[in-house]
């Protein structure tokens, strides 16, 4: 209804010709833009988890079946991947900067 | 990583989404009938199709609320108005331009909005209709279709009290997050995790705080206190 004429005239061919075209060419693109950049995994599946962060804290993360549940209760569309969500806890919990020397400098910060 | 984690909503929430969005493109396309009907064109930016996918698909997105819906069609508007007009004959660099100029501008507004990115883009590929437009392209389709779809997601969300639109609206009555309320994470713990993960995370903080909260309370906490748990490894 709103492409006019020139979408109009391809019928179905619209799902080949420009659409799966583009999709084929803005994925590559991205595939390969996102590569050098270490934290950004594009495509998240292809991702072996070889974040040092998330492998340190593993013990502390949360049964896939709870989070599961959670997404379940919320009931909503929630646009995080799962190795997101734990490493967004890890990290979380983690807390601050982890000082390179132990010797807790910071100015009065209520730990959480 | 078998089965994504996103997709364990109910399927009554399929529905609701789709019902949603089917009365926004309506009302979007109707507004603009009404308001431009003198030009004798259905009006409407091919961006609101995807604007529509977030509000009514996902309404709790850090990238479907108000401030990334307006500002990030307006300013992408504008952004994708000037590269048509300045590059009007190189359109494939005013194309491209247009996009990565309003993701640039988005960022440093602190609007995201995927939609914008076509925002932009139809203003420099959508034909002449669009390009005799001018700067009006910013206020006659786009933002008047954007309020279109705005008030009826608000409007049709409303019933559903699992689905807060707006989530700066929220007064939080959820009990589920109530009793948990003390297990909560400091909010600069997770300013600081996501600036860890540097990268956009499409979620907002009453949301994770939620997720968290719900995962730790763990799964049917109906049952009573007796721990019937088989050998489970707690660590």
């Amino acid at each position: 209804m709103l492409g006019g004429e020139t979408v109009h005239a391809l019928g179905y061919g619209y799902l080949f010709s420009p659409v799966l075209l583009n999709i084929v060419v803005l994925l590559s693109v991205a595939v390969m833009f996102n590569y050098p950049f270490a934290w950004r995994r594009y495509p998240q599946s292809w991702h072996q988890r070889t974040q040092s962060a998330v492998v340190a804290d593993e013990k502390g993360m949360i049964p896939h079946s709870n989070l599961v549940y959670a997404l379940s209760q919320i009931d909503t569309f929630v646009d995080v991947s799962e190795d997101d969500l734990q490493r967004i806890y890890a990290l979380a919990l983690a807390g601050q900067p982890q000082p390179a020397t132990d010797t807790a400098a910071r100015p009065a910060e209520s730990p959480g | 990583m078998v089965r994504k984690l996103a997709y364990s909503v109910s399927e009554r929430e399929h529905w609701i989404s789709a019902g949603g969005s089917l009365l926004g493109i309506l009302a979007v396309a109707w507004v603009s009938h009404i308001w431009l009907g003198a030009h004798g064109a259905i009006f409407v930016a091919s961006s609101m199709g995807s604007a529509a996918v977030l509000l009514f698909a996902a309404p709790h997105g850090a990238m479907s609320q108000p401030w990334p819906l307006f500002g990030g069609n307006l300013v992408s508007a504008l952004v994708g108005v000037s590269c048509a007009r300045w590059l009007g004959n190189e359109p494939m660099l005013a194309a491209s331009l247009a996009v990565s100029l309003s993701i640039a501008a988005m960022y440093s507004l602190r609007c995201l909005h995927p939609p914008g990115g076509a925002t932009a883009l139809y203003a420099v590929l959508g034909g002449e209709t669009v390009h005799t437009l001018g700067y009006e392209y910013v206020f006659s389709p786009v933002l008047l279709n954007v309020v279109a779809l705005f008030a009826v997601a608000v409007a049709f969300n409303y019933p559903f009290a699992w689905r807060r639109y707006p989530q700066s609206w929220v007064r939080r009555p959820h009990s589920a997050a109530k009793t948990a309320e003390d297990s909560m994470i400091p909010h600069s713990n997770l300013v600081y995790a996501l600036s860890q993960l540097d990268t956009f995370v499409d979620v907002s903080e009453e949301d994770l705080q939620r997720i968290y909260a719900l995962a730790l309370a763990g799964a049917p906490s109906a049952k009573p206190a007796v721990s019937i748990e088989p050998v489970s490894a707690r660590t």
